[in-house]
């Protein structure tokens, strides 16, 4: 199976542990966004899974969905945005 | 008369002096909730069509709603309504704190003032004791020193006050009024009516329980929201940090305008920049945190700043709005000068969206060679110079100077200077709040076409894809119409209701139908929430098909939609298709286009609309 090296960080999530901090993962090649979440959902707590659900992504500083293929040395940002105020 | 209202309007006409009472029909309560919805009913009936916002048949109104004054979680908002002396139509704008549930407790669902006084007055509202007082003492007094000035002469430490400061006596555009000294429903021009009307201060107290209709459905309400706000991150964080909380998200995401919304954040204004001014960072000065009547999350809080450039005993926190028209629509990342600059806001009453944005536009202008040094008093307007926006900020609030001109806000200013046109971000005239349609498309069609333009609170589908809105996306256009309304009308209710947006975080879809249910008494079921949200919607619009209004009357910067697109970033290449967006929606709601008018069926199927079809449709129409 060939990987992929990714790079990732969280914004504005409030959850303590999902913090700024660029951490690193290895995906299958092909990987979508969609994958890498699915990887981040298993070390969030059960009440706290629904947390991307309302996030926002880029990749490379670029619009992202989650369909969005992954490659080598990617940066993701995950995002949650506040409405109103 | 249903549970859950006071029972009662109040009505002072300022010309002439007098102080009147009605009761509060059941009919205009059932149909039209609270808010603005008994607002515009009220307004379409006390004002004629084309009146000026400043002069003597100009009511404004203070509204609460069946929530206030109630142990209705998130229950404390109340709506100031009035004409807008900026778009020259319908406005609203609402604020938290205590002073609506105050009002509430004194007996008075709601407070319309008309009329013009002769020398400056305040309003004092005592339980059923209401008087117009003299207040040439406290003309000229901030919004603080006014509180606790009515709070000493009246030796009532209860009381609570809606104040204007020098802004509003100015009458400036930008300026609104601000109560329980931090709080403000600060869009579309509040103040400068207030200041028209030579009113300094509304200062209420009030001792009576408001009945519900059951107190047991209402606590069981309550205990479910708890429940949900225990697991809640957002809660936490909202608890913790306010709306502040979000500011570096959403500056980094392309949520926030950047640069006068021509910039991109991750690159022109950077991660550092986006930390120092969210409360994250800036929650270093908080000494203690504060909430509005009955909400359990407790949003609010006090800043000290002992030492540096601008040191303040205590001033607020500013919200996200605050922060990011101050901060990344500036490319200021001086957290003491976005904290002066609020607790200017605060004390001469300005709305500080638009008092940033307005900068937004004078610096742009400035950097482009379009405005001067001298046009600009001598203060050298660079990007995020914090001393340079501190200066301008006082300007416009004294009054003074340039700070004449852009008090009335970037529109005025664009045409009264002859030039900047195409920096501006407003909608039809107002500026912009601080959440970006490219990021959010169906926020456009809201921001243009939404009865009160320009404005983060109202619904539609822009505020479900601010939250990411995946698998949909949220750039196709196509069949937007029924979602955008049946989003429009449920913000409606949750708005009249008096209840708090941040209220979701306990909330669910219907928790709003619930509250008023056990608050009222009166069965309030989907369909019947659906059609009483588009019915106050519609009540809105009425007002501005009076005023001469028509769809493409109403505008939309071309910036804030991308034309041109940004060429990098989270938003690069975006174009949001407003017109089908609006289309959609107006088909939706059975609206024409191309007048604005709504079909004949529609206005009888929402019902209660009889002055509204009769205008339209009768024989004497316009």
């Amino acid at each position: 199976m060939i990987l992929l090296k990714v790079r990732y960080k969280y914004i504005g999530i409030p959850i303590p542990s999902l913090n700024k901090e660029v951490r690193e993962v290895e995906l299958e090649v092909n990987s979508t966004l969609n994958d890498l979440l699915t990887l981040l959902e298993k070390d969030i707590n059960g009440e706290h899974k629904s947390i991307f659900k309302t996030a926002n992504f880029l990749v490379n500083n670029s619009r992202a969905s989650r369909n969005t293929l992954l490659f080598e040395g990617d940066m993701v940002w995950i995002f949650t945005v506040l409405g109103g105020g | 008369m249903l549970k859950g209202y006071a029972g009662k309007l109040l009505f002072v006409n300022l010309t002439t002096g007098e102080i009147r009472e009605e009761e509060l029909s059941e009919e205009l309560a059932r149909n039209f909730i609270g808010g603005y919805g008994i607002g515009a009913k009220i307004l379409y009936h006390m004002m004629p069509g084309g009146a000026d916002p400043l002069g003597p048949d100009s009511v404004l109104g203070f509204v609460t709603g069946p929530a206030s004054a109630t142990k209705a979680l998130f229950g404390g908002r109340y709506t100031m309504v009035h004409k807008s002396p900026i778009t020259g139509g319908w406005n609203d704008s609402n604020s938290g704190g205590y002073f609506g549930p105050e009002l509430k407790k004194a007996g008075y669902d709601g407070l319309f003032i008309s009329g013009i006084a002769e020398r400056p007055v305040y309003l004092y509202i005592n339980d059923e004791n209401v008087e117009i007082r003299d207040a040439s003492h406290l003309w000229g007094m901030d919004t603080t020193r006014v509180w606790d000035a009515l709070k000493e002469e009246n030796q009532e430490p209860k009381l609570r006050v809606t104040a204007i400061g020098k802004s509003g006596e100015n009458m400036a555009l930008l300026s609104c009024p601000i109560n329980d000294g931090h709080r403000a429903p600060g869009r579309g021009g509040g103040g400068a009516v207030m200041g028209s009307k030579k009113l300094k201060a509304i200062a209420v107290r009030g001792r009576r329980e408001i009945q519900v209709a059951d107190s047991r459905g209402l606590a069981e309400i309550n205990r479910n929201i708890r429940e949900k706000m225990k697991n809640s991150p957002s809660a936490e964080s909202f608890g913790s940090y306010g709306t502040g909380g979000g500011t570096e998200a959403s500056a980094l995401s392309g949520d926030s305008p950047v640069k006068n919304w021509a910039g991109v954040g991750i690159r022109d204004y950077g991660e550092e920049n986006a930390y120092k001014v969210s409360s994250q960072s800036m929650d270093r000065y908080k000494i203690r945190k504060y909430a509005c009547s009955y909400c359990p999350l407790g949003c609010g809080a006090v800043y000290s700043v002992d030492d540096g450039r601008w040191p303040v005993e205590e001033t607020d926190r500013p919200e996200y709005e605050t922060a990011s028209a101050f901060g990344s629509t500036l490319l200021c990342s001086e957290e003491d000068a976005i904290i002066k600059c609020n607790d200017i806001c605060n004390l001469y009453g300005l709305d500080t969206i638009s008092t940033g944005m307005t900068i937004a536009w004078a610096m742009e202008s400035y950097n482009s060679g379009i405005l001067t040094k001298d046009e600009l008093d001598g203060i050298d307007l660079t990007w995020g110079n914090g001393e340079a926006i501190v200066e301008l900020t006082q300007k416009i609030a004294d009054g003074e100077g340039c700070g004449r001109i852009l008090a009335n806000g970037s529109a005025y200013a664009a045409k009264e200077w002859g030039k900047g046109e195409e920096y501006l971000v407003t909608a039809s005239g107002i500026e912009l709040p601080m959440h970006d349609p490219r990021f959010a498309p169906g926020l456009a069609r809201t921001y243009q076409y939404d009865p009160t333009p320009g404005r983060h609170v109202k619904g539609g589908v822009g505020s479900l894809q601010m939250g990411g809105s995946e698998p949909v996306d949220k750039y196709i256009y196509e069949n937007t119409g029924e979602l955008d309304v049946r989003l429009t009308s449920t913000r409606e209710i949750v708005n009249v209701a008096s209840l708090c947006i941040f209220g979701r975080v306990g909330m669910g879809s219907t928790t709003h139908d619930e509250f008023i249910e056990a608050l009222t008494g009166m069965e309030f079921g989907p369909e019947q929430s659906f059609k009483t949200g588009l019915r106050i919607f519609t009540m809105r619009h009425a007002f501005n098909l009076r005023e001469g209004f028509k769809p493409s009357d109403f505008t939309l910067s071309n910036r804030s939609v991308g034309k041109p697109p940004l060429e990098s970033g989270p938003l690069a290449e975006v174009t949001v298709d407003n017109e089908l967006l609006a289309r959609n929606f107006f088909d939706a709601m059975g609206w024409d286009f191309e007048t604005g008018v709504p079909k004949l069926e529609v206005l009888k199927e929402l019902g209660h609309l009889e002055d509204v079809i009769e205008d339209l449709y009768g024989e004497n129409r316009q």
